[in-house]
């Protein structure tokens, strides 16, 4: 079902891409950091553990949008250039295509984590310092192989689509919302909390909040319980994904749509 | 002068048909609604949990709404010469009798149209949802406002994407052009919050001006009481229009001398 080897080839080619030209890791994770730099100025009379709540949630804002934006192009591109027929036709799944290029985005995402965290320390002085490091490092994997795994999800409508742009716009906001990284889920109104509590990103953003913030843990899940339903959704979103990659490829190929751009 | 306004009509049709032959009209409609509303709902949010009372969630509705014109007037134009070098027609539009800088305004004209669409059902949106107040804002001085914002802030976005007849690409550009926007121009607090040697750049962003016009007719300001302020946009926007034809002459002389017209 998922191809190891296709994974880390494709992992090593999204990252050859990026370190050919760089700058284009920049339209990726600008909105993360502008978002998560006017929540800082928004916060900034409150002080203390909710700057560096903002600065945690803004590291997974980041991983989402570069994971979101990145992916979409990645396929966009391929399908742009005539590639996506000939990346079908190889034994390799494409599903494990598409997973090693998002493990790849979400993980430079963390570039954006990396500046958040250094406009907090110099420009805003926020200490940075984490409660668990190790509890917070085992969640910041699990956060962004969680987000991997979602823009895996959406990767597979771009395989039927010419409108992946469309698409990466409209499913970018939503998660910043919805995942509740900058503020807690109970700010959130009611009838779109169950829609929080099945994305994984929710679960992971809330393990690293555990994680680093002395007291914090306003749902009552401890912070295995947190890393527990990150793993589940996860899971579940594979599942998916999965199933949603052979279902579409399968109707691309019926439509003979692949190379249409 | 004909020639030039031909140019710029046919330029301004070929960018409407274009707009939707990859996104077709539903989905390009969810798209703005989708994105208006989300990134509103976003810091309407934080705001709220923030509990600033000087940037509270109507405040930043009503700024990130007004802000929402960037998309196009900004962002569209800024990517437009971007996106002919990166489907290589670049050199097509350079072989017409129409100098580049028309067939870029004919599309700042339909991102115009666009964008003075997107920021209405953003402005309704914000009202709707948001507790935005504007009842009191005159509509005839508000639409003038916002048509004032957006002719200074198509102009701004003209000059940032003429670079891009010069560079590979002007997406990075107009990326970062396109969120700074939220940070400097007092869209989500006061430009009193940002640190002393920052607030001048704010005053170079024409969607400044935008923001605290629309925030004022919003309180039942006049076209009388926001004139200064149109002033100023209808006088930034001349001059980066003026601008703009002087850098597209500039860089696509500089292009075809390096010969990266079609570098992408």
């Amino acid at each position: 079902m998922m191809s190891v080897r296709a994974m880390k080839a494709a992992l090593k080619q999204q990252a050859i891409h990026f370190f050919v030209d760089p700058q284009w890791v920049i339209p990726s994770i600008i909105a993360p950091f502008i978002f998560t730099t006017v929540t800082l100025f928004l916060f900034r009379h409150t002080g203390g553990d909710l700057m560096l709540y903002a600065v945690l949630g803004g590291g997974v804002l980041g991983m989402w949008g570069n994971t979101i934006h990145s992916s979409s192009w990645s396929i966009g591109y391929d399908r742009m250039n005539g590639t996506l027929e000939a990346i079908m036709v190889t034994p390799a799944p494409l599903s494990s295509v598409v997973f090693g290029r998002c493990l790849w985005n979400a993980f430079l995402g963390l570039l954006n984590a990396l500046a958040v965290f250094l406009v907090a320390k110099f420009a805003f002085g926020i200490d940075v310092t984490v409660r668990d490091p190790l509890g917070f490092l085992v969640a910041l994997a699990a956060t962004l192989l969680s987000l991997a795994v979602l823009g895996m999800v959406f990767g597979a409508f771009y395989v039927v689509t010419r409108a992946s742009s469309a698409l990466f716009q409209m499913l970018e906001y939503p998660i910043y919302v919805l995942s509740g990284a900058m503020f807690p889920l109970v700010v959130l109104p009611e009838w779109s909390r169950p829609f929080s509590y099945a994305l994984p990103a929710t679960w992971g953003a809330e393990a690293l909040k555990i994680a680093s913030l002395p007291g914090y843990d306003p749902l009552g899940l401890g912070y295995m319980g947190a890393l527990g339903l990150t793993a589940l959704t996860t899971l579940v979103f594979l599942l998916v994904s999965l199933w949603l990659f052979s279902f579409l490829e399968g109707r691309a190929k019926v439509n003979g749509t692949l190379v249409r751009y | 002068m004909m020639r030039n306004v031909t140019g710029i009509k046919a330029s301004a049709l070929v960018a409407m048909r274009s707009q939707f032959a990859v996104v077709g009209p539903v989905l390009w409609l969810i798209q703005i609604f989708s994105t208006a509303l989300f990134q509103m709902w976003f810091f309407v949010l934080v705001s709220d949990f923030a509990g600033d009372p000087a940037a509270g969630p109507a405040y930043v509705a009503l700024g990130n709404a007004v802000s929402s014109l960037t998309y196009a007037a900004v962002y569209g134009v800024t990517m437009a010469a971007g996106s002919e070098k990166h489907i290589g027609t670049m050199a097509s539009i350079l072989g017409t009798p129409t100098r580049m800088y028309y067939v870029f305004l004919g599309k700042g004209a339909y991102q115009s149209v666009i964008g003075l669409f997107t920021v209405t059902v953003s402005l309704l949106l914000s009202s709707w949802l948001f507790g935005v107040d504007l009842s009191g804002a005159d509509p005839l001085t508000l639409a003038t406002v916002l048509v004032v914002t957006c002719f200074a802030m198509v102009g701004f976005g003209m000059v940032i994407g003429s670079v891009g007849v010069y560079l590979r690409s002007s997406m990075v550009l107009g990326s970062i052009v396109l969120y700074l926007g939220l940070l400097l121009c007092g869209v989500n607090f006061p430009i009193a919050y940002l640190p002393g040697w920052l607030q001048p750049a704010s005053y170079a962003f024409p969607l400044t001006y935008g923001v605290e016009a629309v925030r004022r007719v919003a309180m039942g300001a006049g076209l009388a009481d926001v004139s200064h302020l149109l002033i100023v946009m209808l006088a930034m926007g001349a001059a980066f229009y003026v601008l703009a034809y002087l850098l597209f002459e500039v860089f696509e002389r500089l292009a075809l001398r390096r010969g990266s017209l079609d570098m992408f």
